[in-house]
């Protein structure tokens, strides 16, 4: 295990710009049982994993992955976890935290692959994910059955172009969808082959019957901002994060909330998003709500909103870091050389031979 | 003969074409700006310049008429060489105002440019013989793409007046291809333009505050050009394993310039890496690896001189297979030696985790 590193070696993990020694508060949220996180990572011999943590950065488990992963979802009953491959990956992984049982690994269906996300449903017992129907270009959620071995019993449309990140409402029936808008095949590799003609929306979709409730799409001078990634808040806000494609020197707002009955509504703070090269990372609430964090690797720095007034109350730097999520108090924020950085307690640590991916996911079994 | 090296490369990496992992000690700032400043006024505003050029040579050659096919065609031949030498400059002035994919909407996998112009030209779409309709049109009737179709892919229309607008909307597309290209050529040289912006990094610019990022962005789209290589076009032509060939996936096979935009886009490569200094970017102990570089270039250039076929044909002959599969090959080389080893020793290359983009 990685000792913890002392405050000055910290400064320098973060590009030794200076901490704001004012840490972020919010009460803390009774907890039953022990708080986890998980992260894809690649290794320094350049092979890939995924982990599972404590806010601390004590390694629970560390599994291989037979190529790049991207995020982890966990089952709230079962306590099985999925790691998906990065776009355009085909494989799945699903492994238990504790139980020490061979993880399974899922391949997409034929002509699909997975973009790195899933969510699985109150009970446990269906596991959605975001893919793509490449031949067609349309965005497609898979359903697989976890009573079933994890068994893909159907598929329903996305509602929108190259969906990545989802997730499920209170209702626990309602899926919120990033539909991007970028359109990918895997002859082309990574390439972006509709940027000229792209139309990101976020869709309300019943999970049970595949129909869409509600669609918003951004008005024609946004339609180059790619809607990646959401995170749904306590009062059911969702908080979406994006990646502008049009021309560098455009400085576009980069970061919504939206209600369900409602438009996206953008934070238009060139102020505070002119740093950012356009480009944010992951998106994350704080468990009572009343903060979301956006991460902006490309700005080297991860900013903390008032979800109540939509103000910046801080940024904190991390060299190229990319992975938020809620903690007990707080955020947990990863960075690409091993970094774990709590924003309630300062602390920082490195984990060794972890070079975290894009995100960070709060696992509570 | 095949330089060793490729073949040594290759076995050392399972993913010839993924980002190397280590952490790079980072040069001195005046040399990143030198190897800016060479890659602007050595390579990036001549190649603009000669884009320029060339649209403007298609559109004055078309403003002559379209009864004398050989001067249209030699001079589209010019601007598909000239465009192999900017199209992966996707940075600045080229990715404003989606101008790469108004000059060339590819791939277009859905055959959408093909259907959007039938269309358009049965009904005579008035809005394809005035330019400045047609750059608010759909990308893919705007360039290259539809050029091609007209010029080798339709007959010419016997009656005299389907002719004449035939030939009015090939002069259309011309013009709105020296247009662009007037734009990239103008907004390059411009010193107050996004030239400024790469030569002068800082905390007060919004695109490059560290002075190795425009470094960074130059030597990104030398592997970036190469990624182009293997994934639009050696990938289609050459597939590994069992895949099958897709020339058609391939840009320009319908006039048979694939070819010659194949070596054209190894010619703009090796002369972008040399005009912008990248081995006298390295420390001196890296720079003799760099010679494998120029060897690579000529293997590439000799084995395209040895394709016999366009590339239709040629993924079903094997001569012209074993070059291809050999070009691959280089390409999976040159990818090593520049992003695996030259932009460590540079302190540059792709970070892990998001920068490159999820």
């Amino acid at each position: 295990m990685t000792p913890p590193v002392s405050r000055r070696a910290f400064l320098r993990l973060t590009g030794g710009l200076a901490l704001l020694t004012v840490f972020e508060g919010g009460p803390a949220v009774a907890e039953t049982g022990s708080e986890y996180f998980a992260a894809a990572y690649q290794s320094a011999e350049g092979g890939y994993g995924v982990a599972v943590f404590t806010a601390d950065g004590q390694l629970i488990r560390d599994i291989g992955l037979p190529g790049r992963g991207h995020d982890v979802t966990l089952s709230p009953r079962s306590g099985h976890c999925v790691a998906f491959a990065r776009r355009p990956g085909t494989f799945a992984v699903v492994f238990d935290i504790h139980s020490k049982h061979p993880p399974q690994t899922l391949t997409s269906a034929p002509g699909r692959h997975f973009y790195g996300h899933g969510v699985f449903s109150p009970d446990g017992r269906l596991l959605y994910t975001t893919e793509n129907d490449y031949n067609a270009g349309d965005g497609i959620i898979g359903v697989y059955d976890t009573a079933d071995d994890f068994r893909r019993i159907g598929e329903f449309p996305s509602h929108g172009v190259g969906p990545h990140q989802l997730a499920l409402m209170a209702d626990g029936t309602t899926l919120v969808i990033a539909n991007g808008g970028i359109e990918t095949h895997p002859d082309f590799g990574r390439r972006k082959l509709n940027l000229a003609t792209m139309q990101p929306n976020i869709a309300f979709v019943n999970r049970d019957s595949g129909d869409l409730l509600d669609r918003q799409s951004l008005p024609a001078d946004l339609h180059q901002l790619s809607l990646r990634h959401l995170a749904v808040a306590v009062d059911q806000t969702v908080w979406i994060g994006g990646q502008y494609e049009g021309p560098v020197t455009d400085q576009p707002p980069l970061i919504a909330s939206l209600r369900r009955d409602g438009q996206i509504d953008m934070i238009d703070q060139p102020e505070v998003t002119a740093g950012l090269k356009n480009y944010i990372g992951s998106v994350a609430v704080s468990r009572d709500g009343s903060r979301v964090a956006t991460s902006a690797p490309r700005g080297d720095r991860v900013l903390i909103w008032s979800a109540r007034d939509r103000r910046l109350i801080r940024e904190i730097p991390v060299a190229a870091g990319c992975g938020a999520a809620p903690a007990t108090t707080g955020f947990l924020l990863s960075g690409p050389t091993g970094e774990i950085l709590s924003t309630d307690t300062g602390a920082g640590q490195q984990v060794s031979g972890h070079r975290w991916d894009n995100h960070i996911s709060r696992l509570q079994a | 003969m095949r330089p060793v090296l490729t073949i040594l490369t290759l076995l050392m990496l399972a993913h010839p074409l993924a980002a190397p992992a280590q952490e790079t000690a980072k040069l001195p700032d005046a040399d990143y700006k030198a190897f800016t400043e060479r890659a602007i006024t050595g390579y990036i505003r001549p190649a603009m310049n000669r884009f320029a050029e060339a649209t403007g040579t298609l559109e004055r050659v078309t403003s002559g008429g379209c009864t004398a096919v050989a001067p249209i065609q030699d001079s589209f031949t010019g601007v598909v060489r000239a465009w192999s030498g900017i199209a992966f400059l996707r940075f600045g002035p080229l990715s404003a105002d989606n101008r790469a994919e108004r000059i060339h909407f590819w791939p277009d996998r859905k055959g959408t440019g093909l259907r959007q112009l039938q269309r358009a030209l049965a009904k005579r779409d008035p809005a394809l013989t005035d330019p400045q309709q047609l750059a608010e049109q759909s990308v893919a009737l705007q360039g290259l793409g539809a050029l091609e179709f007209l010029l080798y892919g339709l007959p010419v229309p016997a009656e005299e007046d389907a002719a004449a607008w035939r030939c009015k909307v090939i002069r259309t597309i011309a013009t709105n291809l020296a247009t662009i290209g007037q734009a990239l050529a103008a907004d390059w040289t411009d010193p107050e333009g996004y030239s400024a912006r790469l030569l002068s990094p800082g905390a007060d610019n919004p695109v490059y505050r560290a002075a190795f990022e425009p470094a960074n962005e130059v030597l990104g789209s030398m592997t970036s050009a190469l990624q182009s290589l293997a994934q639009l076009k050696l990938d289609h032509l050459a597939p590994s394993e069992d895949g099958k060939p897709h020339p058609k996936n391939v840009a320009f096979w319908r006039s048979h310039l694939a070819r010659v935009a194949l070596a054209a886009d190894f010619a703009a490569l090796e002369r972008y890496t040399e005009e912008s200094g990248l081995t006298a970017l390295l420390p001196a102990d890296d720079q003799p690896m760099m010679r494998a570089l120029s060897i690579e270039f000529e293997n590439a250039a000799r084995s395209i001189d040895r394709l016999e076929h366009p590339v239709t044909e040629a993924v079903s002959i094997e001569e012209d297979q074993i070059q291809l599969r050999y070009l691959r090959r280089i390409v999976e080389g040159l990818h090593t030696i520049i992003a695996g080893q030259a932009a460590p020793a540079a302190g540059l290359g792709v970070a892990f985790t998001a920068l490159d983009g999820d």
